[in-house]
């Protein structure tokens, strides 16, 4: 078990030493992924639980459960695509490194069980995506993460604040502790972690980084990243001092699904637009805030590690990110793949999307959630009909072996998850997407880009300050 | 007591300056804010620790005496290696920032991507 966390980090010191040696860097890396990969199914259904070093109970805990699940396979498939697309790009050994340090430590989250091993983890993962999303160091990638480093890094001190005063009730750093703490080091630990959700107001750093990171960068942030307050918000939700959190996520989770689709319906950019339909597929996902929702993390982790990869590499080869000047240019296998991933993420049937998609659909609480949901599931269908017609040319078009390796790795995940957890009521999704295709179709003569008054970073701080005070007052009215 | 003032010094600290990060136009401003938010909460964790005595934890055969706790300070020292490597890369990003638009003024290099889009 603590083997998944130290081989990758292994790999990434081997990488770092041999920075200079290309080829055998991208080898070390795609060997470690591997190795990592072959040996999960040994550790994902066993019961497991160690506490580090000599100390008993001030040890730090690891223990393995089913909620871990879903997030240790995601960032085991993302890494293995992302390695496997960037064969031909001449990398050097500090990138390899870096990547295979963050996915050690991407398990080491998921396995943790003591808040402050949380809080180091968290932060070695935000440093690494400050530098990897600056890695061309174009002045609005560093834009970008300065941006995020600086809103981040406000919400982890709170973070810290609140993992003290946990300190100071229970007298230890384990989570079993946050079964009786007080609501205001419960808000703290939420608001500090909720800047990295993605959750719309919340983290509107979120498009400019996601939209300007390097092709092989966007599907970690997007996919593993923002999965990090998914699985911690999950999992701290079944502590009783978090029993007002499942509550906010209703209102705030819906919210964050449409208004992510109103600000991607009007994006030309391709980037950006996936950027905002993570945004809501987030709060898709924070509405139930349970087991289904760990699952439909690791969908949307594979679907959106597919469309950023096929997305950046046609807007690298074509060198526009606009999609409507790709109309014409792009080839058929590579609209295949799009295709693929745009069916996924609109949830069409025998595909990961649907079954995820509807089994929440399913759980919600009452009527007017269910209609709101419906409404986000139409409004994806519609955004992700922009790629569903665009014209293919007419040659079928060759990619290099590594970047086909991890399109078909990908798709055929996604495929085979559809097709396990299919079920037959979920044909109503077809509805679903039939409407937002007429939508489109209605709507898209109107289609103007939103102004990014939220984006700027003065008005993103302020807004994230504003959302954790709301959260405050939503505590005091709820207890 | 100790303990008490250094949490409410800290905290008052920690507001300062968020303030600050939010008011200010000015990049390294910013990125000073975040220094002392960083700086409180540092210190906050030895006020926690600090709460029972404030005599230093080290073993001399007495048990008897009351300790100032080690845990709260052994763990912040990683919290303030994380908080130095993010003001070096925050310092770095803002080096890249300055010599590509030659400002460190928030308002003229926003506004100057927002031209560069249309």
């Amino acid at each position: 078990m603590i083997f998944t966390i130290f081989l990758p980090v292994l790999g990434g010191i081997i990488c770092l030493i041999l920075r200079e040696r290309r080829r055998l860097c991208a080898g070390v890396a795609l060997f470690a992924t591997i190795i990592n990969g072959s040996f999960l199914p040994f550790n994902l259904f066993e019961e497991f639980g160690m506490n580090l070093g000599n100390w008993g109970e001030l040890g730090i805990r690891l223990t393995m459960d089913d909620l871990a699940i879903p997030f240790m396979l995601s960032t085991f498939l993302v890494m293995l695509a992302i390695t496997l697309n960037s064969l031909r790009k001449n990398y050097d050994g500090f990138f390899y490194s870096l990547i295979l340090i963050m996915y050690g430590t991407l398990n080491s989250i998921f396995l943790s069980r003591d808040l402050f091993n949380v809080f180091v983890t968290v932060e070695l993962v935000s440093i690494i995506s400050f530098i990897l999303i600056s890695y061309e160091k174009k002045g609005r990638q560093a834009w970008a993460s300065l941006k995020y480093l600086l809103l981040s890094s406000l919400g982890l001190n709170f973070f810290l604040l609140g993992i003290g005063l946990v300190y100071m009730e229970t007298g230890s750093f384990a989570m079993e502790g946050l079964n009786h703490v007080s609501s205001i080091a419960s808000v703290l630990i939420f608001g500090g972690l909720a800047v990295k959700s993605g959750l719309f107001l919340f983290s509107m750093w979120l498009p400019d980084a996601h939209s300007n990171a390097p092709v092989e960068v966007s599907p970690i942030l997007s996919g593993l990243v923002v999965k990090i307050d998914v699985y911690l918000s999950i999992r701290f939700v079944q502590y009783e001092s978090f029993g007002w959190l499942k509550d906010e996520f209703v209102y705030i989770g819906i919210f964050s699904a449409i208004a992510g689709i109103i600000l991607a319906v009007n994006s030309k950019d391709a980037k950006r637009l996936l950027a905002y339909s993570t945004i809501s597929q987030v709060g898709f996902m924070m509405v139930t805030c349970d087991k289904a929702s760990s699952w439909h993390g690791f969908s949307h982790a594979v679907f959106k590690t597919l469309l950023f990869l096929v997305v950046g590499n046609v807007s690298t080869r074509l060198g526009t990110k606009e999609y409507r000047d790709w109309s014409g240019r792009i080839t058929r296998i590579e609209y295949l793949f799009l295709l693929v991933g745009s069916l996924a993420i609109s949830g069409f049937p025998m595909t990961s999307g649907c079954v995820t998609k509807e089994v929440i659909m399913h759980d919600a609480c009452c009527p007017w959630l269910k209609v709101l949901m419906m409404l986000s599931s139409v409004g994806t269908a519609m955004i992700f009909s922009k790629f569903i017609f665009l014209k293919p040319s007419k040659e079928t078009g060759s990619l290099p072996i590594g970047t086909l390796a991890a399109y078909s790795i990908l798709s055929v995940a996604i495929i085979v998850h559809g097709i396990v957890g299919f079920e037959i009521y979920m044909f109503e999704s077809l509805l679903m997407i039939a409407a937002g295709v007429g939508l489109y179709f209605l709507y898209r003569k109107f289609m103007r880009p939103l102004p990014v008054f939220f984006e700027r970073i003065d008005n993103s701080l302020a807004i994230y300050l504003i959302m954790f005070l709301f959260s405050i007052g939503f505590v005091i009215f709820s207890t | 007591m100790t303990g008490n003032i250094i949490f409410y010094i800290s905290v008052a600290g920690m507001l300062v300056g968020t303030i600050g990060m939010t008011l200010s136009r000015n990049i390294i401003k910013k990125i000073l804010s975040l220094g002392i938010v960083e700086t409180s909460i540092n210190t906050l964790y030895t006020g926690i620790s600090s709460r029972k005595s404030i005599i230093p934890p080290i073993v001399n055969g007495d048990f008897s005496i009351a300790y100032a706790d080690p845990v709260p300070q052994a763990v912040i020292i990683t919290g303030i290696v994380i908080s130095f490597a993010l003001l070096c890369l925050s310092l770095v990003f803002a080096i890249i920032i300055y010599n590509k638009y030659h400002t460190m003024d928030i308002g003229t290099i926003e506004s100057n991507f927002e031209r560069e889009k249309e």
